[in-house]
């Protein structure tokens, strides 16, 4: 009974949870681990550069592309790459995580929508400009000068842009087989009042089919008709055309009234669906289905669209394409704090931009594993294979205009792209990034008023004159210090370029 | 006591309402889950399939090695997860109920404490990858979280306290045992139904977990049942609902209100079928307890 529940056996207790830790990190480090590669304890002493983006399907072999895209840049820059595909729901939350403590990390993909502003403001990404200048010759060639200025903060440059289509195009998407099937005639279509006669005929001789429907419960039918610079992801709009910088809050202009008041006369007339503003089901699985004719959205291209929908669609655009920096910068590679030598990333991230073989493992894999080209240039799966291991990651990194091109699409699809990149309105303040940080508060609360009222009009299912409620709430909440404070950085903004 | 009929048919079906409300959405659950996709959009959920389809379960199984392999790992961290916790929460809970052990309420207050204040997200996230270096290893899906918690301490230190009698431990004392010894051969005996109702919560946390691996586990050897599942039916779901052209006409091939239903139907099989001999052995130690008490 020499020992009693003193201190030597309260420290047991503590060891063996100590035990427990240590054990985990010799393991950690102990262990050869599968996806290692060439870490500092090789003898050559290539660096390696960890890029994490997210990855949306399987990639359950990449390492095996991971080796294969080593072999070119060892060879070409001296570095070897380290993939860190993370799932792309979990990546805004994974990206914060990494970035905030010590981890190994050179090159993170980042977004507007996923906190690049502030990961900025908090010191968590590196500035570009200079190793750019040293380095990365060929991203300058490629990514045009006025689409780069989305990736920069005050002047200094803190992502590039994924080189993909950016411009989008507000447009009425509707089936091919209703329309050939009652002999409509789309090219009249010029306005979005115009749709009206042809949802009527829809309406009219296709009971138990929507006229339209919403694309997601955000995407609603009046979301894409709001033709506005958005100036980032807060209140306070700009026009596309024009000279004057005035910020405007969108509900207080012409477009938002009449909006509201096209989509209540489309829904009074019947053709919504009840539920619109609520439903969580997609306008394509509608569409699929056979439960809906059409709905309103910014597209790229209306492949796509098609393909999501499994049906042959129509893209009628009624504006102008357009390219703001939320399109262009949803995108971006940009150079982590923690990485030791940025000169290595950006070599790398060069090649992402300038060689086919390195872009074209990154997107589509290993070919006559994960892809097969065929006769015609055109890449596919191959042939009954439903699993390849590495499912195709396209647009989040790198040139993909290098990439090939999967069968189905049309050939030329990136030349087409690029040119209607080219053609598009683009946004006048591309390097205009809105600092929330003075109005955080006004912009939480007025989020929450938009959320309650803004589905209501878009979808018709609001009357017009219960904007003046509306705004006189959003007034409440604060939204014109929001306006003034964008307006205020607006000017300094104009005032520095 | 003779029971009255009425009494004994309204107590009955009460029971019999209650099972149904408790049976119906897992049944209607599983129904969906072999139902043809089309058909759920075009008609609902119903009992009886509008058509059988086994779709749902042949896009899961399509990666069957991995599944199997993420069934595997879950078993692993089930069982040495609940084995490990159960041991060290008694190790701390048991000398806690003692009262010669010194700086007692300190140390309950300091696993009080933890019940009531956390690190956040991030601090938690640093500890367990800058710190320990666990990322991408097996322990991250041991040790964080889930090991054991303040609450199942402060339980089993007050079952300890209320159900074995000090003089139990004391008359060993004078049989010449020593503090291991009680705990192995007469703590532990004694606390088997506390035992029992901890290791199931522990078991079914295990079972269920899925955010360690979210955060932690990249490596795709490494992914647990529930986490596996949760990715797929995430990028199916992405995939979906933003197409990122190419590859999408092959992922809204995909029956996804199926593939849900399947999902859950396969995360939860296994304890389903474990549980009926789990509950058995529950049951008795609940029993004993009650008539020891």
């Amino acid at each position: 009974m020499g020992m009693k529940w003193t201190t030597p056996a309260k420290s047991a207790t503590i060891l063996l949870a100590a035990a427990i830790g240590l054990a985990a990190c010799g393991n950690a480090e102990g262990e050869p681990k599968s996806n290692g590669g060439g870490n500092q304890s090789a003898p050559n002493k290539t660096y390696e550069v960890v890029m994490t983006y997210p990855a949306f399907g399987d990639v359950t072999d990449v390492q095996a592309v991971q080796d294969a895209i080593s072999a070119i840049t060892a060879e070409k820059v001296g570095a070897t790459v380290k993939l860190v595909p993370v799932n792309g729901s979990n990546y805004a939350n994974q990206l914060n995580l990494m970035l905030s403590g010590s981890e190994k990390l050179d090159l993170a993909y980042t977004s507007v929508w996923f906190g690049f502003e502030s990961q900025v403001s908090r010191g968590q990404l590196l500035p570009m400009d200079e190793p750019l200048a040293a380095s990365g010759k060929g991203i300058l060639e490629t990514v045009p000068e006025a689409t780069a200025e989305a990736g920069k903060i005050k002047g200094e440059t803190y992502g590039i842009p994924s080189m993909k289509a950016w411009a989008l195009s507000p447009s009425l998407v509707m089936r091919k087989d209703l329309l050939d099937k009652h002999g409509i005639d789309t090219t009249g279509l010029k306005t979005w009042s115009d749709a009206d006669s042809v949802l009527q005929v829809i309406k009219d001789k296709e009971p138990g089919v929507a006229p339209m429907v919403s694309y997601t419960a955000q995407e609603t039918p009046g979301t894409a008709m709001l033709y506005f610079d958005p100036l980032g992801t807060a209140p306070g709009v700009l026009e596309f055309e024009g000279t004057d910088y005035a910020v405007e809050e969108i509900t207080a202009t012409d477009a938002f009234a009449n909006m509201a008041a096209l989509m209540k006369q489309w829904f009074d007339k019947g053709y919504f669906n009840k539920d619109i503003a609520t439903t969580q089901e997609t306008g394509s699985s509608l569409i699929k289905a056979g439960k809906a004719f059409s709905f309103i959205r910014n597209i790229n291209d209306c492949y796509t669209e098609s393909v999501a929908a499994g049906a042959e669609l129509v893209c009628v655009p009624l504006e102008s394409s357009y390219m703001t920096r939320n399109s262009v910068a949803s995108n971006m590679m940009s150079l982590a704090r923690n990485s030791e030598n940025p000169e290595k990333a950006i070599q790398v991230l060069d090649l992402l931009y300038t060689d086919e073989a390195v872009i074209n493992l990154f997107t589509n894999g290993i070919e006559g594993k994960h892809y097969v080209k065929s006769t015609d240039g055109l890449i596919a799966k191959p042939e009954g294979v439903e699993r390849t291991g590495y499912d195709s990651n396209q647009y989040a990194v790198g040139n993909n205009f290098l990439s090939y091109v999967w069968t189905g699409n049309a050939p030329d699809i990136w030349k087409q792209l690029q040119a209607l990149n080219e053609s598009a309105v683009k946004s006048r303040a591309m390097g205009f990034s809105f600092d929330i940080n003075p109005v955080k508060a006004q912009i939480a609360s007025v989020t929450n008023v938009q959320n309650q009222y803004d589905a209501g009009f878009q979808t018709g299912i609001s009357d017009p004159a219960e904007l003046a409620v509306y705004r006189e709430k959003l007034k409440q909440a604060g939204i014109e210090k929001i306006v003034a404070e964008k307006q205020k950085q607006l000017d300094e903004w104009l005032d520095t370029k | 006591m003779k029971s009255n009929p009425v009494y004994v048919f309204a107590v009955h079906a009460a029971f019999v309402a209650m099972s149904i409300a408790a049976l119906f959405p897992f049944l209607l659950l599983v129904a969906a889950s072999f139902t043809d996709e089309q058909a759920i959009i075009e008609h609902g959920y119903a009992l009886i399939p509008e058509r059988f389809s086994l779709d749902a379960y042949a896009y899961l199984f399509s990666n069957s090695v991995m599944i199997m392999r993420s069934y595997g790992i879950t078993a692993f961290i089930t069982v040495v997860g609940t084995t490990l916790g159960l041991l060290i929460t008694t190790l701390i809970a048991y000398p806690l109920s003692r009262n010669i052990l010194p700086f007692r309420s300190f140390i309950s207050f300091f696993v009080f404490f933890t019940l009531l204040f956390q690190g956040g997200l991030v601090p938690f996230y640093l500890v367990y990858t800058d710190l320990l270096h666990m990322k991408d290893t097996i322990w991250a899906l041991l040790l964080p979280n889930l090991l054991t918690n303040g609450f199942f301490i402060l339980l089993m230190r007050s079952f300890f306290s209320l159900s074995i009698p000090g003089e139990v431990v004391e008359s060993a004392y004078v049989d010449g045992a020593n503090e291991l010894t009680i705990y192995y051969r007469i703590v532990m005996p004694l606390a088997l139904p506390g035992l029992a109702t901890i290791g199931l919560m522990l078991l079914i946390s295990y079972w269920n977990d899925w955010y360690n691996g979210l955060i932690f586990i990249n490596d795709g050897t490494l992914f647990s049942i529930q986490n596996l599942l949760n990715r797929m039916l995430a990028d199916v779901q992405y995939l979906q609902q933003n197409n990122l052209s190419g590859q999408a006409a092959a992922a809204t091939s995909v029956p996804i209100s199926t593939v849900r239903m399947a999902i859950a139907v396969i995360g939860v099989l296994p304890l389903i079928a474990a549980y009926p001999f789990f509950q058995k052995y529950f049951v008795k130690g609940l029993t004993i307890g009650a008539v020891k008490g």
